[in-house]
C-alpha cells in the first residue's frame, strides 16, 4: 500500500502543471505521514477508521492538505505536537475527529464503543481474515478425510475461539477482568499457552496409544510371516527330504 | 513342576538386532549345549542378514517387520512360546553375552524351587563379583538392585541382567504385557506384582563380541530416569493393566490360531 502512496507522489511531481488536487489513499496510521511528505499543495488525503499519528504537522501547514477521514469519532487524527497545524486556514479536515495528544491512541478512539477495543481497525482486520482462513482450513483437511473428526473437533473448537475473539475484541478486556489479569495481552497469551498445551498432551496420548497399536501389528505381522514360511517348508518337505537338505 | 525334564517343552528365545555376525554362532552354541530346546530367534528389523543366518542354522525366525525395541523383541518370542505350548522360555540375547552352558544351571534352579520361583535369571554378581562392568553400569545396577530388593522383598543382585529363564506362568503374564524400552527391571517389578516369585543363580557371561548394548552410554543417564519412574508408577499401579489383555484371541491363548481354516484354504487352491 505504501507503493501506492508513492506512485501518486511521483505521479504528481511528473504533472506539476495540471492543477487538479490528487487523492492520496492512507492505509494506516504512520502512512499518514509518509503521504504528507510526498503529497503536492492542494491534495486531499484519505484515512481509514483507526487512530492516525500526525508528526509531520508542518508540512500539512505548508503544503495546504486536506485530510479526510472515515467519520467523526471514527477516524482520529492524534498531532504529536499541539496541532497548531489545524488552526491554519490552508488546512481543512473531513469527517474525522482531532484527538487529544496528550491521550493515548487507544483511550482517545470511541471509548463508548466496545467493538473499538484496543486493537486497531487493521490488526483486527488482518486478525479476522486469519483465523477465518484457519478455520476454513480445518474445515477443508476434515473434508478432505486428512484429520479425524475426533481431532477436528479440538483444533476447530481452538479456531472458532480465535475467530470469536477477533470479532469481539472487547471479549478479551472481559476474559482477562474474570481472570483478574491487567493486561488482556498476557490473558491471551495464557489461554492460549494452556490450549496449546493440552492439544498436545491430546497428540502424546494419542500418539503413545498408536505406537502400542502399530507394535502388536509388527508382532503379528512377523508371527503370519514365520507361520507362512513353516508351512511352505512343510508343504516342500517330501521334496526337501530327497534332497537331504532344508529349504525355507 | 513334577512333570519330568523330557516331556518339558523349552524354548530358547534369541532376540537380536543386526547381529548377522554372531547369531549363527549363538543359536549352534545353543544347539551344542542345551539341544532339548527349540529355538526361535527375534529378528527384530535388522537391516542385515540376521534373519538368514539363524534360518541357515535351522532356528525359527520371526522377523518383525522393523525396530521395535528389545521389550517388542521378547514380547514376540514370549507369545510365540504361549502359542506352542512352551513350557519353559529362556531369553539369550543375539550378541554372544549370555552362554548356553549355563542353560541348564537356569532350567535346574527353577525346577528345583518348583512352584517357589516362575522366573530364574542369570546373575553376573550373585556371590561372585567377578564380572567387570563399567563403573557407572555397576553403580547403576546396584542402585537398582537396591529398590527392587526393598520393594519386592526379595534378593535381586542383576535386575539388567536378560538371561533369564521363565515358566508357563511368566510366560502367560510376558506374552500378554512386556514393558517397553529397556525391560529388563521394569519385567521383574511385573513379576512382583502378578504375585510370581524369582530366584537367581550365578553365571558368567562373555563381554559383548559383537554389536553393542542396549543400553549406549550417553543415554544411561536418560535409562536410570526412566527406569526408576517406571519403578514407581509401577508401584503406583499396584497391578499393570495391560492394554492388550482384553482380547486373550488375540494372543492366540485361548483358541489355537486358526491354521486349520488356513490350510484348508490353501487346499481349497491346490485343488
Amino acid at each position: 500500500m505504501k507503493r501506492l502512496v508513492v506512485i501518486a507522489g511521483v505521479a504528481g511531481a511528473l504533472l506539476p502543471s495540471i492543477a487538479t488536487a490528487e487523492e492520496i489513499k492512507v492505509v494506516s496510521g504512520p502512512d499518514l505521514n509518509d503521504a504528507i511528505v510526498l503529497a503536492e499543495p492542494g491534495d486531499v488525503i484519505v484515512l481509514p477508521a483507526g487512530a492516525h499519528l500526525l508528526t509531520e504537522g508542518e508540512a500539512l501547514e505548508e503544503k495546504n492538505l486536506t485530510l479526510r477521514g472515515a467519520g467523526e469519532d471514527v477516524t482520529v487524527v492524534i498531532p504529536s505536537g499541539g496541532g497548531e497545524a489545524f488552526d491554519d486556514d490552508g488546512v481543512s479536515t473531513e469527517r474525522l475527529t482531532i484527538g487529544d495528544p496528550l491521550q493515548p491512541a487507544e483511550e482517545s478512539d470511541a471509548p463508548d464503543d466496545d467493538a473499538g477495543g484496543a486493537i486497531s481497525g487493521k490488526a483486527q482486520v488482518i486478525a479476522l481474515v486469519a483465523t477465518a482462513g484457519i478455520f476454513l482450513f480445518i474445515l477443508e483437511l476434515v473434508r478432505r478425510r486428512r484429520l479425524a473428526e475426533r481431532y477436528a473437533i479440538l483444533w476447530m473448537g481452538a479456531g472458532f475461539a480465535l475467530l470469536v475473539l477477533s470479532i469481539w475484541t472487547g471479549g478479551l478486556d472481559v476474559i482477562a477482568d474474570a481472570m483478574g489479569i491487567q493486561e488482556p495481552a498476557n490473558a491471551i497469551f495464557l489461554l492460549a499457552f494452556a490450549l496449546g498445551f493440552l492439544l498436545l498432551l491430546n497428540l502424546s496420548v494419542a500418539s503413545s496409544r498408536l505406537s502400542e497399536e502399530t507394535k502388536i501389528l509388527a508382532q503379528e505381522v512377523a508371527r503370519l510371516d514365520q507361520e507362512l514360511r513353516a508351512q511352505q517348508a512343510q508343504d516342500a518337505a517330501p521334496v526337501a527330504v530327497e534332497d537331504g537338505s532344508e529349504k525355507t | 513342576m513334577s512333570v519330568p525334564d523330557a516331556q518339558l517343552k523349552k524354548l530358547a528365545i534369541v532376540p537380536a538386532l543386526n547381529e548377522a555376525g554372531m547369531v549363527g554362532r549363538v543359536v549352534r552354541d545353543i544347539r551344542r549345549h542345551a539341544p532339548d530346546f527349540d529355538i526361535v530367534v527375534i529378528d527384530d528389523g535388522s537391516t542385515d542378514t540376521t534373519a538368514a543366518h539363524a534360518r541357515a542354522q535351522g532356528a525359527v525366525v520371526i522377523a518383525h517387520p522393523f525396530n521395535l525395541g528389545i521389550g517388542g523383541a521378547m514380547q514376540s518370542g514370549y507369545k510365540y512360546a504361549l502359542r506352542n505350548g512352551y513350557d519353559v522360555a529362556v531369553q539369550i540375547d543375539g550378541d554372544g553375552q549370555h552362554k548356553p552352558t549355563h542353560i541348564h544351571d537356569l532350567l535346574a534352579k527353577l525346577e528345583t524351587e518348583g512352584p517357589e520361583a516362575d522366573m530364574v535369571t542369570g546373575s553376573r554378581f550373585l556371590g561372585h563379583p567377578g564380572y567387570k562392568v563399567p563403573i557407572g553400569r555397576r553403580v547403576g545396577n546396584l542402585i537398582f538392585a537396591l529398590v527392587l530388593t526393598t520393594l519386592t522383598r526379595q534378593r535381586v543382585t542383576d535386575p539388567t541382567s536378560g538371561f533369564r529363564m521363565a515358566n508357563r506362568r511368566g510366560i502367560e503374564l510376558f506374552a500378554r504385557d512386556y514393558p517397553h524400552d529397556y525391560p529388563e527391571v521394569e519385567a521383574i517389578l511385573m513379576l512382583y506384582a502378578h504375585r510370581l516369585r524369582l530366584h537367581e543363580v550365578h553365571v558368567e557371561m562373555n563381554q559383548r563380541g559383537y554389536g553393542r548394548s542396549s543400553i549406549k552410554y550417553p543415554q544411561s543417564a536418560y535409562y536410570m530416569i526412566k527406569v526408576l519412574l517406571a519403578i514407581f508408577i509401577g508401584v503406583l499401579r499396584r497391578r499393570p493393566t495391560p492394554i492388550e489383555a482384553q482380547g486373550t484371541e488375540a494372543l492366540g491363548i485361548d483358541p489355537p490360531p486358526d491354521t486349520g481354516e488356513l490350510t484348508a484354504l490353501a487346499e481349497e487352491r491346490r485343488s
